[in-house]
């Protein structure tokens, strides 16, 4: 069921909550947890010790709360996808990581901000071997000195293109692209790993 | 085919345009060859305006050749030569090169060093969407729009279907929808300035002029910096 709108996105703690909940519930610690929590609880009823149980209410809530604590405020999402066509960059999408063809990559970068927030500064960071540009700016948008901002927000929800690419020979490890809040301390908003 | 590289750069006053050398870069500038020489300075071009909403008066420009040696430090260094223009009124730099390597970002870097005094050149070129797609428009009113190629918000690069409003595929993108919204990836118009017909390709901050004429060109430069000044 589809609903337009839906009565969570009329109110500012719950965008928030659910932008978490999307978030956390990606994250390996999340994946990991529950199961490791879970078990706790069943062993805690097998063997009659309160411990395990203990243990497991543990292992089901401080991993989340530790996660809010360490990445709020929820007030923005981003997410990437490839651009670039290939079974090879399929596959490398899935683990999180692009592919240069060639010395480039392209993907395509979404950015959901919260209404209410109002006006942003991504800093678009990347790895020194490598350089990633935008596109084009979104409208409304300016690009300047590897910062896409907008003053005011009356563009909240925009993609752009981010063209990668490889500068300086890429050594042993595998660089990554980062984007940043620098309105928040240059919080990490998004990292791209390439290959 | 040569390509055509734009960047933005800002001159500021006091810059001068004089020999410079590097140890990977050599620049030159022409001169008019005429005696009227423009009062600021003797490397100045007048440009004259072809376009009709061309907005700049009294537009001057500088012209210029570089060669290029890279200095590698295992193999044969290749060489490379080109042309560029600096376009103070409009804030751009247009880097002519042949051939695909050393990319044009890496001469638009040496040129970048070699020129530091009141000249600073952007690496890359970030435009505007909305006057990215202005220069698509302004295009297609004095010429014919061969292919648009645009990133939508779903799916991967796509080519938008031209062919009629009333013929819409399902998962066709079409160009209302795209029209200042997309970004454009690649774009080819067909112009006829004076002479025979040629292409123009567009594609991130690159142009291929597909004519020797050098008024075609200059025609093409024009339309861009038009769209480009626009806020």
């Amino acid at each position: 069921m589809y609903t337009p709108n839906p009565i969570w996105t009329r109110y500012r703690p719950t965008r928030w909550i659910h932008r978490f909940l999307t978030q956390y519930t990606d994250t390996l610690l999340f994946k990991t947890t529950v199961p490791v929590s879970s078990g706790l609880a069943i062993l805690s009823n097998l063997l009659d010790e309160n411990m395990f149980l203990l243990l497991a209410i543990l292992t089901l809530f401080l991993p989340p709360l530790y996660f809010a604590w360490r990445y709020r405020p929820f007030y923005v999402s981003l997410e990437w996808e490839n651009l670039n066509p290939g079974d090879i960059h399929i596959r490398a999408e899935q683990r999180g990581r692009v592919v240069l063809d060639d010395g480039q990559a392209l993907v395509r970068v979404k950015v959901f901000f919260d209404e209410s927030v109002s006006g942003y500064a991504l800093k678009i960071d990347p790895d020194k071997p490598l350089s990633a540009t935008p596109t084009d700016e979104p409208p409304n948008a300016e690009y300047k000195d590897g910062i896409l901002e907008q003053k005011d927000m009356e563009n909240p929800q925009f993609y752009f293109g981010l063209r990668i690419r490889e500068v300086d020979p890429i050594k042993l490890y595998e660089p990554e692209v980062r984007i940043r809040d620098a309105n928040n301390n240059d919080k990490l908003l998004l990292s791209i790993g390439v290959t | 085919m040569p390509v055509e590289s734009v960047r933005n750069v800002s001159v500021e006053d006091g810059w001068e345009p004089s020999v410079e050398q590097s140890e990977t870069l050599e620049i030159t500038f022409y001169s008019p060859e005429s005696d009227s020489a423009m009062a600021e300075s003797s490397h100045a071009f007048a440009i004259t305006p072809l376009y009709d909403d061309y907005p700049f008066s009294d537009p001057i420009k500088y012209k210029g050749e570089y060669h290029y040696k890279s200095q590698p430090t295992f193999g044969s260094s290749s060489t490379n030569n080109g042309q560029f223009e600096i376009r103070p009124q409009s804030g751009l730099i247009i880097l002519e090169t042949s051939g695909d390597r050393p990319t044009p970002s890496k001469i638009i870097s040496a040129l970048s060093e070699t020129i530091n005094q009141n000249l600073k050149i952007e690496r890359e070129f970030v435009p505007g969407r909305e006057q990215t797609w202005e220069f698509l428009s302004r295009m297609e009113k004095v010429g014919q729009i061969g292919e648009i190629e645009v990133i939508p918000p779903f799916g991967g690069v796509t080519k938008i279907d031209l062919r009629g409003s009333e013929v819409r595929q399902s998962s066709g993108v079409t160009l209302d929808e795209a029209i200042g919204n997309y970004p454009i990836e690649y774009a080819k118009v067909q112009l006829a300035y004076e002479s025979d017909p040629f292409t123009v390709e567009y594609s991130s901050g690159q142009l291929v002029i597909e004519s020797s004429d050098p008024e075609d060109k200059e025609y093409v430069y024009q339309i861009f910096e038009t769209s480009m000044t626009e806020s």
